[in-house]
């Protein structure tokens, strides 16, 4: 079996994995902070008054605020992290995997709720599919994660529905 | 808010958005990654990014997608709702590159008390190149 054959059934034995995390509140700091990042000027985000007249119980977050955010944890001491700075929990590839490059392939998002500040924020996971391809340089494994974001009523804030791909 | 909806009911299949033109900078690339807690090398450290094979350090996949959002809120105001995006990388942007996202109306569907917009989203490079891509469906007051 070649490397990226044993990503793949490493990948189909993850199928079915669910698991809920409490990622606490997005606050009005974290809001301005992430809009100020992505260059938006929209008064939305950044005025509490203005949200208010628009029919919001307060600021709100850029909808693509909740799918952006990579870690909602302390996050792991620089001595368990890959040399390219990130964890193996992040593309979900364990250390026996060195030499297969994981990265992002693409998302869908629906948005159901907007995200006032002051949301207290539990996304729930799930491995949905996995797949092979054949790429130009070889084959790729494919994994879906299905991310379900709620509030603190349980109410469906967004869905995003994420392609990992490794080669 | 009167006059914004009549100028909404006016947007027809084909109709273009106003373009939105980003110009990343290392310093949002970092507080981009600092805000969402990405500790990814190949966004902050350009020795690394150039060990990858990139000339610079890489704007994130999301502040891509970031980009795109923006295009649609802009355009739909305060009145409007985006409903759903999807968002596909076409290739790297790196600080000092010129983005300009674009927006075309696909379909346009009357609903009895609003209007949905799908929306076909590209972000090209100052060389004209696609650095990424996808849809928007946008609900706006009717």
């Amino acid at each position: 079996m070649t490397k990226i054959e044993k990503v793949a059934s490493y990948f189909k034995s993850l199928l079915g994995t669910k698991t809920v995390s409490s990622l606490g509140a997005v606050d009005s700091l974290m809001i301005k902070r992430y809009a100020l990042a992505v260059g938006e000027t929209n008064k939305l985000y950044y005025d509490c008054a203005y949200a208010k007249e628009n029919g919001y119980a307060g600021i709100i977050a850029p909808p693509n605020l909740l799918p952006s955010i990579m870690d909602w944890g302390v996050g792991k001491d620089e001595v368990d992290l890959n040399k390219d700075g990130l964890s193996n929990d992040f593309f979900l590839l364990n250390k026996t995997f060195n030499g297969i490059r994981a990265m992002g392939g693409g998302e869908e998002k629906e948005f159901h709720k907007p995200v006032v500040a002051g949301t207290e924020i539990t996304m729930h996971s799930e491995v949905v599919d996995t797949y092979m391809k054949e790429g130009t340089n070889g084959k790729i494994a494919f994994l879906i994660l299905r991310n379900e974001y709620v509030d603190q009523h349980g109410e469906v804030l967004c869905i995003c529905r994420r392609t990992i791909l490794a080669r | 808010m009167g006059s914004k909806l009549v100028e909404y009911s006016k947007f027809n299949v084909d109709d273009n958005l106003p373009s939105l033109i980003k110009k990343p900078t290392k310093i949002q690339l970092f507080r981009y990654s600092a805000i969402t807690w990405n500790t990814h090398r190949i966004h902050f450290d350009k020795s690394y990014a150039k060990e990858e094979g990139y000339p610079d350090v890489l704007v994130q996949s999301h502040l891509h997608g970031a980009f795109l959002t923006q295009l649609c809120t802009d355009w739909m105001g305060a009145d409007g709702v985006m409903k759903s995006l999807n968002v596909s990388i076409r290739k790297y942007a790196v600080p000092g590159d010129v983005l300009t996202c674009k927006g075309k109306i696909k379909t346009r569907k009357e609903m009895e008390d609003k209007l949905l917009f799908y929306i076909d989203l590209i972000e090209v490079n100052q060389n004209n190149e696609c650095c990424a891509f996808g849809e928007a469906i946008v609900e706006l007051p009717k």
